[in-house]
């Protein structure tokens, strides 16, 4: 695809909608190459964060630029310029901050950690992964956990689902939206460390 | 940077991805979702991560049992029964050549990890350990009770609770009864541990006149020849000190000593500290094979001398 691809707003809606091959091409690169990063990364921004629960919000930062970034041409490979571009918003916040902690010392062996550490970039095998989405699946409040049971092994439609739990269906979607949230977790943020 | 926190987000992108799989789904609603995710690239990426995230847990429908009958009993019976099925499940699907150690219920077996490793053992019952380095753990769960010898090392609990199967640890002559719970414990030479994330325990010292003592979560146990004492600790701190399961060493204000302690348990190059140099507080996060890492970064840091000899690095002023 040679054609540049416009990063205004507009164009979101529409190449999501798979009008524009190249955002669809896009997005499925994030999805095979970026997502499985994110373990990696958050465990990068944690360890050089003082304040851990900026984690997720600069993760959500990194993948914004990366997304934008890739939209006018795919970074390749992306793991190197995933880093780098979080290592300069974190650069970015330093500047920001008068305290110099041991930790922002330590923060070049982060790197090291999270690029050299075998495995964390690669998709975990099959059986991996069944243990992880298991677990997450073990960790959801009941009625949700419950859910999202009905839904993904039992194969049942949402108003299914509601009949047999006497709920409304906008509980059970409130419900799977919950568990949708905590699989991703799982699957792509802190589950994944280990 | 993010006008709304990723929190936000990733709560309004899953939000989406349901109502998309639900029924009231059309063309109306999709073009409300293509007005959201037009409104923000932190939307698409979000939506993304969802999508992805719902569409791997297909996957989950590996856990499905076999036979119809059991799932029609698994969905009558809701979640104890389903979770012990999809326990089970996965254990036979899942562990493949493990398989044998794991489902043999009938006697007692023994679990052990090397200086530097560590393990996590699925019980059929959906309850997980993981034992940390130097770890020597053994396991009954042919009786009544669900029982669990910790020799000696650290192990992590998550436990699948069942008030018909009480889950106890025993170390020596005490005794960690789970009441439903997320816990560890820890055995050294001389000092004894335990610590409570979630739920409830019981802990006996083993002590004649002394009761079990009830730690709830946050609560820390330290037991040692003569005396036992409690107390509260963060939930952070908490959760650091569990670092050991994904390979780390977490260090808040610890001292050297300590910190060298630490990466002693996990490594046969040793750390040793002079007097001098003891009390320095470590705060940071390590690798916990990464010895020489540490002592650089110490080096570095502190200005200290470092120095090897033989098997050990000696950390002095």
């Amino acid at each position: 695809m040679a054609e540049t691809v416009e990063t205004g707003r507009e164009g979101a809606g529409a190449r999501l909608a798979g009008a524009d091959m190249t955002a669809s091409d896009v997005h499925a690169w994030f999805v095979r190459e970026v997502l499985p990063l994110e373990a990696a990364l958050m465990q990068f921004l944690r360890h050089s964060l003082r304040n851990k629960n900026e984690a997720e919000d600069l993760c959500q930062d990194v993948y914004v630029r990366v997304y934008q970034a890739a939209l006018k041409k795919i970074p390749d490979p992306a793991k190197p310029f995933l880093f780098t571009v979080a290592r300069n918003l974190l650069l970015n916040r330093v500047r920001h901050e008068a305290i110099v902690s041991i930790e922002a010392v330590a923060d070049l062996e982060a790197l090291n950690i999270a690029k050299d550490e075998p495995g964390a970039d690669r998709w975990v095998i099959a059986r991996e992964e069944l243990r992880l989405l298991e677990t997450a699946l073990s960790r959801l409040p009941r009625r949700c956990r419950q859910a999202v049971i009905l839904r993904k092994i039992e194969g049942l439609s949402h108003r299914e689902i509601a009949l047999r739990m006497g709920i409304s269906e906008k509980t059970v979607d409130r419900h799977i939206s919950d568990g949708v949230n905590a699989l991703a977790d799982a699957l792509f943020g802190e589950g994944r460390s280990r | 940077m993010s006008d709304r926190t990723a929190k936000e987000v990733r709560a309004q992108a899953a939000e989406w991805i349901s109502r998309r799989d639900g029924e009231g789904w059309n063309e109306a609603a999709q073009a409300d979702l293509d007005a959201w995710l037009a409104k923000s690239d932190a939307h698409v990426v979000a939506f993304l991560r969802a999508e992805a995230a719902w569409s791997r847990a297909d996957k989950l429908v590996a856990l499905k049992p076999q036979s119809s009958r059991r799932i029609a009993e698994t969905l009558k019976d809701v979640l104890p029964t389903a979770l012990r099925a999809v326990a089970a499940a996965v254990v036979i699907a899942v562990v493949g050549v493990a398989a044998n150690t794991y489902l043999a219920t009938s006697n007692e077996k023994t679990y052990t990890t090397p200086v530097g490793g560590r393990e996590t053992i699925t019980l059929v019952d959906g309850s997980q350990i993981a034992l940390n380095t130097d770890t020597v753990l053994r396991m009954d769960l042919s009786g009544r009770d669900r029982k669990v010898w910790l020799d000696r090392g650290e192990a992590y609990f998550h436990v699948t609770h069942n008030a018909q199967r009480p889950f106890r640890v025993f170390a020596g002559n005490r005794t960690v009864t789970d009441l439903g719970t997320r816990f560890s414990v820890r055995r050294d030479s001389e000092r004894f541990e335990v610590a409570v994330m979630e739920g409830k325990v019981a802990f006996d010292p083993g002590k004649e006149q002394e009761k079990p003592i009830a730690l709830l979560p946050g609560d820390v146990a330290i037991a040692t020849a003569t005396k036992v004492s409690v107390t509260k600790k963060p939930s952070r701190a908490l959760a650091e000190s569990l670092g050991w399961q994904r390979g780390l060493l977490i260090f808040d204000n610890t001292t050297l000593a300590d910190a060298a302690a630490e990466f002693n348990r996990y490594n046969s190059q040793k750390l040793v500290v002079d007097r001098t140099a003891a009390r320095l507080p470590v705060v940071g996060t390590f690798r916990s094979n990464d010895v020489e890492a540490f002592a650089r970064v110490t080096k570095e840091v502190f200005g200290l001398r470092s120095e090897k000899r033989g098997q050990s690095i000696v950390i002095a002023r």
